[in-house]
């Protein structure tokens, strides 16, 4: 069996019957995949998975689809048929999905999920059971108008593995409508072929995920550790939406080749740019920091440590000293003399003009 | 359509609110359901849904109508109380606590003011005739964005006329003020907006009248005689922050004499970690993201204390150079 993924990172279509994706595979050319089961297709462009109907089913098998194949999937693309909720349903029209809810046993689950599409304007509810009567339908009616078996379970699947998700669902049927599976059945293949054009339109309009920030953007010359990328990104983003300037722009401003002329050591040019970085996204904070130098400069130059408290949360200064000769301690005492605390306290109070 | 539906709990479908409201919005469908609890808040509603699928309902508040008001939270030295008569805002500013607070953006209107206002009375009876006792609207909801829909306003007049050691504050960031001038003015009932400088106003109070017209609407208030509160709340940095102030202050000291003005409170932005996580989460390219947030000392997301501080006081100054008492000028929700 071989479930190592294709290079190139594709959308996976699920369906929970394969009646409805029976266009999708003979279009796109999808050949069954040897898997823990049956139900998986890929071709090039595409992993197709078919579920079965059902919470469960498509909870379990989208998992263990998505645990073998994460890195290769670019997004999750539930389609299928759906029921409406209210008379006056478009039946046959498509709907892109907004807000995914559950129900089980008539009863409405907390947790909802929100698909990767802004656009959307329908929510749908994903039933444990079948709809059939219109009493049922009416208490889910406040919730959503379309109902169906499998969405949220893929929605929630695809949250769990951080994967965008979306979902298009073709109303077929209305409860009490006298439809019976037979009848939708009859009719798969033209549903299937409405919503392969569907989704052909919709596939080529939708972006591809945002490139994500890399090592590259820093300049040469600089070395990052995990968490110093990860504050990077944070401190670009934040940047970029203040200064609304490109990212590399931002780097510009720190002035990457001043750092590297101070300090030889990448990570630490890395530290360093960092801290160029946060001055630039809170000149407050900068100016702070300045000032409190400047009022502790003679403590420092007598060879104390100065420590305040954590985010100035109060007026505390910590101060550590360490005496080994007599002068260490004369030299203490005029740093002590010299030392404004009322200063300090002002910076620390709200009252200095930074 | 600003609702999509309606939902009315069967128990108040015949009260005058209810049908006040289902007459001023003849079009939207309604659906009756025995408690609001059966749909608002049983599922999860995503916050931003509330711009183009928001939903109103209707029903009777039960459990504590009136609670006691936290530290901080008016001038000092009072007992303060605030009341729930709705939960949710029409508007949609970026730093709303509600987007965190509630599960659903749903607008909720509670029609039994009759108890509330039984509630307020025996909480008068608590304190002793000398003590002010206050009352403050706005807490869930803006106070008067619906007024002229839910009409309840009439009702807190009469009941405010008659109790003279007590005050009620309602708070607005609407100049929805038609059913006020209609009522005119009461010594105890004062009318409270919030503020922030027209730049800030328009990058983060979405759905609210601008700065200008909020000012406008107090003045016009002030000039017909009511009592006036100002809440410059949330101050936000920026560079532009001490000029973009002043003028703000400059301006509503125009809009209201000073006094008029019965007390401002400032306060510096601050999210709870789930308000700040939901903010991140529907506003990602927000420009409040981009401060330098810290959790402070309440578990609060925000500035650290000396740039709060640095904010507060320096807006206080303003005020108090503008001629406004200093007592009368008070930190919101922070500990000093």
């Amino acid at each position: 069996m071989n479930t190592m993924p294709n290079t190139t990172a594709r959308p996976l279509l699920v369906f929970a019957h394969r009646g409805e994706a029976q266009v999708f595979l003979k279009k796109l050319h999808l050949k069954s995949m040897p898997f823990h089961f049956d139900g998986l297709y890929q071709s090039n462009d595409a992993y197709l998975l078919i579920t079965g109907e059902g919470l469960q089913n498509a909870s379990e098998r989208l998992s263990a689809v998505l645990a073998a194949l994460r890195e290769s999937v670019q997004r999750v693309v539930n389609l299928g048929i759906a029921g409406g909720l209210d008379s006056d349903t478009d039946l046959e029209k498509i709907c892109s999905i907004r807000t995914v809810y559950r129900s089980d046993n008539a009863e409405m689950q907390f947790k909802t999920f929100t698909t990767s599409d802004a656009a959307a304007s329908l929510d749908i509810i994903s039933a444990s059971q079948r709809i059939l009567r219109r009493e049922s339908a009416e208490k889910l009616k406040p919730f959503a108008s379309i109902v169906d078996r499998e969405a949220w379970a893929c929605a929630s699947t695809t949250d769990l593995f951080k994967v965008p998700f979306y979902c298009y669902k073709l109303l077929s049927d209305l409860p009490e409508e006298g439809t019976v599976c037979l009848d939708i059945r009859a009719q798969a293949e033209r549903y299937s072929t409405l919503l392969f054009e569907f989704y052909q339109n919709v596939h080529l309009n939708t972006p591809h995920a945002e490139a994500s920030l890399s090592n590259g953007l820093l300049p040469a010359g600089f070395y990052a550790s995990t968490s110093q990328l990860r504050q990077l990104k944070t401190l670009l983003k934040h940047l970029c939406i203040k200064l609304q300037i490109s990212e590399a722009e931002v780097i510009r401003r720190a002035n990457p080749e001043k750092i590297i002329e101070r300090e030889s050591k990448e990570k630490q040019r890395t530290s360093l740019l960092l801290q160029e970085l946060t001055d630039l996204l809170n000149p407050f904070n900068a100016r702070l920091r300045e000032r409190l130098d400047d009022l502790t400069a003679p403590l420092a130059s007598a060879g104390c440590r100065v420590k305040f408290s954590r985010d100035y949360e109060d007026d505390e200064v910590t101060i550590t000293a360490r005496i080994r000769h007599p002068q260490h301690l004369k030299k203490l005492q005029n740093a002590l003399v010299a030392f404004d605390y009322d200063a300090v306290l002002k910076v620390l109070q709200g009252e200095d003009k930074l | 359509m600003l609702f999509e539906r309606i939902f009315v709990e069967k128990q108040v479908q015949q009260h005058p609110q209810t049908l006040r409201v289902q007459e001023a919005l003849p079009k939207i469908p309604v659906t009756y359901i025995d408690k609001i609890s059966d749909v608002f808040e049983k599922a999860r509603k995503p916050y931003l849904q509330k711009r183009d699928s928001l939903n109103l309902f209707l029903g009777r508040k039960e459990g504590q109508l009136v609670k006691e008001a936290p530290d901080a939270y008016g001038l000092s030295g009072d007992p303060h109380y605030y009341f729930i008569h709705a939960y949710n805002c029409i508007y949609e500013c970026e730093y709303c606590y509600l987007q965190g607070y509630f599960h659903s953006p749903d607008l909720v209107m509670f029609v039994n003011h009759d108890e509330i206002l039984a509630e307020m009375k025996q909480i008068c009876r608590q304190h002793s005739p000398e003590e002010t006792v206050w009352f403050h609207a706005g807490e869930f909801s803006d106070s008067l964005a619906l007024a002229h829909l839910s009409g309840e306003l009439p009702e807190y007049w009469d009941f405010f006329r008659e109790m003279p050691n007590a005050r009620m504050e309602l708070r607005t960031k609407s100049v929805n003020i038609k059913p006020l001038l209609t009522l005119g003015p009461l010594e105890n009932i004062i009318i409270t907006f919030s503020l922030s400088p027209s730049a800030a106003a328009r990058q983060y109070d979405r759905k609210t009248p601008s700065t200008q017209a909020r000012l406008n609407a107090m003045k016009r208030l002030a000039d017909a005689g009511f009592q006036m509160g100002i809440h410059l709340d949330p101050i936000v940095y920026d560079e532009r922050f001490e000029s973009d102030y002043q003028q703000l202050v400059t301006e509503m000291l125009q809009a209201v004499p000073v006094e008029q003005v019965n007390y401002i409170s400032l306060g510096v932005v601050r999210f709870t970690r789930d308000v700040f996580h939901e903010f991140s989460k529907n506003y990602p390219k927000s420009g409040l993201l981009a401060g330098e947030f810290v959790k402070s000392f309440d578990n609060k997301v925000r500035y650290n204390r000396p740039q709060r501080l640095y904010l507060l006081k320096t807006v206080q100054r303003m005020c108090v150079e503008g001629g406004v008492a200093p007592e009368k000028v008070y930190l919101c929700m922070e500990a000093e």
